[in-house]
């Protein structure tokens, strides 16, 4: 909790001291009120940092529950008498709700239709505001809305106000770093990149989505109390799609997924109209163009751009003392490899899979020891691929039936397939892309955690515990395979690098069954050479494994059996020697000799 | 019975309009997967320009018409050329893309309020009548407008897609871009001239439905919004869900404000939407949205 | 001494970071048959897509008839005479047969007359596509597929066609009309530049072979020599590829 408190407190005194450099007098307390609609539209923009800079979902609905949070408190404050803080409890948590109930019955629809949703919710929500005059007054709105007080202290001036406003906005910036750093963040973040590979390691989709959207709800009935003490008067026409599309500009000006960025994000698109001014009655096309052009050439905000600058600067610097590394070099291999067992580990039985009418495969049968690193071989378009995705849960088999360790995942989910102690990797590699490659092998421990999201944001020593373990055991797993380039953004990384992530990442949480998919395509010789003794050391540790590979030299330094897939079905098994003897093996990778003339 | 007659003809013609708008959110999202929330703009800029070319240049409706339309897809081949082009190739552009849409349609409608001023225009009905009477029931001749034209264009947009071979070029490119390259079909043009078609459509809806509202600036944003709703219930890309999404939509809304609440017109549309989708969320005609591994 | 109609020269080209070609150089002549062989991954398709222009090299040069292309967009590539049937066939799921043989003329201002006269000359090819004629391409099998593809191509009337893996899963007895079309093709005067995993029929069918292998060429040859070579076949498996050296 000390560290993030010292990082950004320079940023914290420069705002708490930004009132007494205000000019005097009436311009001055102007911009005082600008102060803290800033600070209100922070705190709802930074629930759009979580959900569209983390979580990459879209919602133009903030609007809607900065209003639901503010009218919330005006009418429990006003009407109901309720005590200021035991008000702005309630609205949090009233728009919290909102936010889930939204968040479940929509997520399961892809990003278009997620976007038309809350938008449509947005336009209910103005019209129920704007026309339930028994509750919200209608058109009129609410006026006398409370502000605070602290141990019988009241905070009724501008400037008091502006210091609460500030704490807040600390308070709901703290909760959004801390989630960043969690584990739960982690899951956000690998959700954004590719929900493929993080279903892969055990993360649930839909749970993850649904608490990004109930923390963005959250943090936007947060910011719609503040709103609502700050002005004290609100009506419905401030809760419109437009402002929804004006949190959206903030997050994306600043920068989407800095903290930093969407406050000061908030602050320019706050301040722009005063800035602007100049321009009359084009202030809102330049704010719309200001969007497209930031979209368009700096898809990571103003903030990102600098940080980017920053760290390409930094790496410059860098670029020289660090020589390119020679990958696992160092792995010693002098352990004896383990022999295979005769105890069966998977057993897939009759397997068949059928896309529209292309059997891919075609009542399968294989069964792989434990100890073993069994190899599927087999042409082009033979079935390899479909049988390792209807194995890690992504296609769901037509017949036919897979047991592993003696109970049947057949169908299974991939979390379930994960958590039963199967991990893959991708043909494509699937590595989180914006993610570092410590980062991404973090992730693979996500399954391992255990404190949630309450524990995370009451910051449990448990939760600091977890996520240490996580990250010593990641660097472990990394180090093993002879890697240390931990602080590299994985789309950096060269390709063999990748794959030697993607391996640890896969291994990371010590999983039963190691499935590869083509772990040498795209390598050269030496990266190849390197790949041997990473799957030797893994064997070592005591894993199964069953990759796929065309590179017949690789797979005869690796494999201790193989199966040959034709047309999807198995045409031979047994060493890697004897199969590429068989002449059905040879028939089907050179093919028939036929005339044809 | 009366009541009810009338009823349904007010909910087709305004359900007519969000067809032609639904099915141009279709095309471009099926060509390129692009979702467009400046679509709504377009109908705005034609209606602009119906202003501009009716009442200010005093052409005959019928050649303001024409121009107008093909003005607003003129206008949609620009937009595509400086909002989709530059992202054609950046991975994983949906997100960015679409909030570079959202922009962009915050500065059009700006554009167009500082160009023609915050008064709204009234254009006049093609018909000069007020109404019509067809066996017992008075009629807004502009609603048979309305269901005419959109019958017309629809028929012409489908010969055509289905007719012509540079509509099958555009079909062929949005089921495979790059084979389409390989023959030798020119892709970029192919967005321009899918942008261009819809956004055409979008202002014929603009000017067709102006006579019953105004020409303002942000007329075209609540419209887009349920022509929006509209394409996700009858299914992007299909001309038929299209219109069956556009019309059940206009229905919901025009007995939901005259049997149900006024008020809340603009919310029949979008409850029927969430609650459509919480039953069916994949669309009525469905849409394969599993992703390649 | 017959013309180089297709010249790559220390070609450099990959997808992104990965780098699938090292400096492939090679040609094809006027009139010829020349066969792209090697495992997974070596590279084959990659060198095909690299010509077509669907990726650009990061380094080297490809001249087709006297002039640069590898800048060119495939739109424009197609339009030079290269006609390329892409790895998976690709055909228009959407489109009939015939609709999908009428995309291929749209490298060039066609009568409707010339058209159909086209087509016909396709379907006396493919006698089977007369049948399907109004079938929607995704209906297909993967042979009725694979024949539709090169007849799309032909549409193109390329001087050079390029087909990736035309054998890919089709009967035997489908692979042998199509072979037979190929050579019939090259004898009309189309040069063929091929892929092709059935080593045994790609030998026959081109008068010269590349072994590609990590995206290198390891050897050039006749068929002819190939042919007669025992140890290259061996090699092709693989295992004896560089796990021994």
């Amino acid at each position: 909790m000390i560290k993030p408190i010292l990082k950004f407190l320079p940023f914290l005194i420069v705002l708490a001291l930004l009132p007494l450099m205000l000019p005097a007098g009436r311009l001055g307390a102007y911009y005082l009120t600008l102060l803290i609609l800033t600070a209100s539209y922070a705190v709802a923009a930074l629930g759009l940092t979580v959900l569209l800079g983390y979580s990459g979902q879209i919602s133009l609905a903030q609007a809607a529950f900065f209003g639901i949070g503010a009218y919330t408190f005006a009418i429990l404050g006003v009407h109901d008498g309720v005590p200021f803080w035991l008000a702005a409890i309630a609205a949090v948590a009233v728009a919290a709700v909102f936010g889930l109930v939204l968040g479940m019955i929509s997520l399961r629809l892809a990003s278009h239709y997620l976007a038309l949703v809350t938008i449509g919710f947005q336009i209910i929500t103005q019209l129920v505001l704007a026309n339930w005059h028994a509750l919200t007054g209608g058109p009129d709105g609410i006026s006398n809305i409370p502000r605070p007080s602290l141990f019988g202290f009241a905070l009724q001036t501008d400037e008091q106000f502006y210091w609460v406003s500030l704490a807040v906005l600390a308070l709901a910036a703290y909760v959004v770093y801390r989630l960043r750093n969690s584990r739960l963040g982690g899951a956000l973040l690998a959700l954004r990149e590719d929900e493929i590979a993080a279903a892969a390691y055990g993360i649930s989709v839909f749970r993850t989505k649904v608490m990004a959207f109930s923390i963005a709800a959250a943090l936007g009935g947060l910011g719609g109390v503040l709103y609502a003490s700050g002005s004290l008067y609100i009506s419905p026409d401030v809760f419109s799609f437009y402002q929804s599309v004006s949190f959206f500009a903030m997050v994306l000006v600043g920068g989407r997924e800095s903290i930093v960025g969407t406050i000061l994000g908030s602050g320019l698109v706050t301040f722009l109209p005063e800035v602007l001014r100049f321009l009359q009655s084009y202030t809102v096309a330049v704010y719309g163009l200001l969007i497209v052009v930031v979209v368009l050439f700096l898809p990571n905000g103003l903030y990102g751009a600098l940080a980017d600058g920053v760290g390409f600067l930094r790496s410059r610097r860098t670029a020289g003392a660090a020589p390119a590394e020679q990958l696992a070099a160092t792995i010693a291999t002098t352990a004896p490899r383990p022999v295979a067992t005769s105890e069966t580990l998977l057993e897939i039985k009759d397997l068949t899979k059928r896309f529209g009418g292309v059997t891919a495969v075609n009542g399968l049968n294989l069964t792989v020891c434990k100890g073993d690193v069994a190899v599927l071989i087999g042409p082009n378009g033979s079935g390899k691929t479909t049988v390792l995705n209807v194995l890690s849960g992504i296609y769901a088999a037509n017949g036919g039936g897979i047991v592993f360790r003696g109970g049947t995942i057949t169908n299974a989910s991939p979390n379930q397939v994960h958590a039963a102690g199967i991990s893959r990797t991708f043909q494509n590699i699937r590595l989180f892309p914006e993610l570092t490659a410590l980062e991404n092998v973090v992730v693979g421990y996500f399954s391992k955690g255990t404190v949630g999201l309450a524990g995370t944001l009451l910051s449990v020593p448990r939760g600091y515990r977890e996520e240490r373990e996580a990250v010593a055991k990641a660097r472990e797993t990394l180090g093993a395979l002879g890697f240390s380039r931990f602080d590299v953004r994985a789309k950096h990384l060269p390709y063999g690098q990748q794959r030697i992530v993607e391996i640890a990442r896969a291994i990371v949480a010590g999983p039963t069954l190691l499935l590869l998919d083509e772990p040498a395509a795209g390598m050269n010789h030496e990266e190849t050479a390197a790949l041997s003794s990473i799957l030797y050391r893994i064997h070592e540790l005591g894993l199964t494994m069953l990759l796929i590979e065309h590179d017949m030299s690789f797979v005869a330094s690796v494999a201790t059996r193989a199966y040959v897939m034709d047309f999807g079905q198995k045409i031979s098994e047994g060493s890697v020697q004897s199969v590429l003897a068989d002449p059905a093996v040879i028939k089907a990778y050179l093919g028939d000799d036929v005339e044809y003339a | 019975m009366a009541e009810i007659i009338q009823l349904a003809i007010t909910g087709v013609a305004l359900g007519s309009i969000y067809a032609l708008i639904a099915f141009g959110f279709g095309l471009i999202y099926t060509s390129v997967n692009v979702v467009n929330f400046a679509q709504g703009d377009f109908a705005m800029i034609g209606a602009y320009f119906m202003v501009s070319l009716e009442l200010g240049a005093r052409l005959p409706w019928w050649l303001a018409l024409i121009l107008a339309v093909l003005l607003a897809g003129a206008c949609g081949a620009l937009f595509q050329l400086l909002i989709y082009q530059p992202m054609r190739r950046r991975p994983r552009n949906f997100l960015p893309v679409m909030i570079a849409t959202v922009g962009a349609s915050v500065f059009i409608e700006q554009i167009f309020l500082v160009i023609y001023g915050p008064v709204p225009f009234q254009l006049p009905s093609i018909f000069k009548a007020q109404t019509i009477r067809l066996g017992g029931v008075s009629v807004y001749p502009q609603y048979l407008v309305i269901i005419g034209a959109t019958a017309a264009m629809m028929a012409l947009l489908r010969w055509f897609i289905e007719g012509t071979k540079l509509g099958k070029q555009l079909q062929a490119t949005a089921q495979d871009a790059d084979a389409a390259r390989l023959m030798g079909i020119r892709v970029a043009r192919m967005a321009a001239l899918t942008f261009a078609i819809s956004t055409a459509l979008a202002g014929l809806a603009g000017l067709l439905i102006a006579p019953l509202y105004t020409v303002t600036s942000t007329m075209g944003t609540s419209i887009a919004l349920k022509a929006f709703a509209a394409a996700i219930i009858g299914g992007f890309g299909s001309m038929t869900g299209a219109i069956l999404g556009g019309i059940s939509i206009g229905l919901i809304e025009t007995f939901g404000a005259t049997y149900i609440s006024g008020t809340y017109r603009d919310a029949f549309p979008f409850l029927f939407l969430i609650i459509f989708l919480i039953i069916k969320p994949v669309g009525l005609f469905g849409e394969k949205v599993s992703q390649k591994v | 001494m017959m013309s180089n109609m297709l010249e790559l020269a220390a070609i450099r080209s990959g997808y992104g970071a990965v780098v699938a070609l090292h400096e492939i150089s090679l040609e094809v002549r006027q009139g010829e048959t020349v066969v792209l062989l090697g495992v997974n991954g070596a590279g084959k398709s990659t060198t095909l897509k690299t010509i077509s222009g669907l990726l650009h090299p990061t380094r080297g040069t490809i001249t087709f008839q006297g002039e640069r292309i590898d800048r060119l967009a495939p739109e424009t590539i197609v339009r030079r005479g290269i006609a390329h049937v892409p790895e998976g066939r690709r055909v228009f799921p959407g489109l009939t047969v015939r609709e999908n043989l009428l995309m291929g003329t749209s490298n060039r201002r066609v009568t409707r007359a010339e058209t159909e006269r086209d087509i016909a000359r396709v379907l006396e090819i493919f006698p089977d596509l007369e049948r399907l004629y109004g079938q929607m391409g995704w209906s297909l099998s993967g042979g009725q597929q694979q024949m539709l593809a090169i007849g799309r191509g032909l549409m193109a009337r390329p001087v050079l066609l390029m087909l990736d893996e035309p054998s890919l899963g089709l009967a035997p007895v489908i692979v042998k009309q199509v072979f037979r079309t190929i050579e019939m093709i090259n004898r009309q005067g189309v040069t063929v530049l091929l892929v092709e995993q059935n080593v045994n029929l790609g030998l026959k069918v081109a008068h010269r072979a590349y072994l590609l292998e990590n995206g290198r060429i390891i050897r050039a040859a006749t068929t002819d020599a190939l042919a007669a070579d025992q140890e290259f076949r061996r090699s092709l498996l693989g295992a004896s590829g560089h796990g021994a050296d």
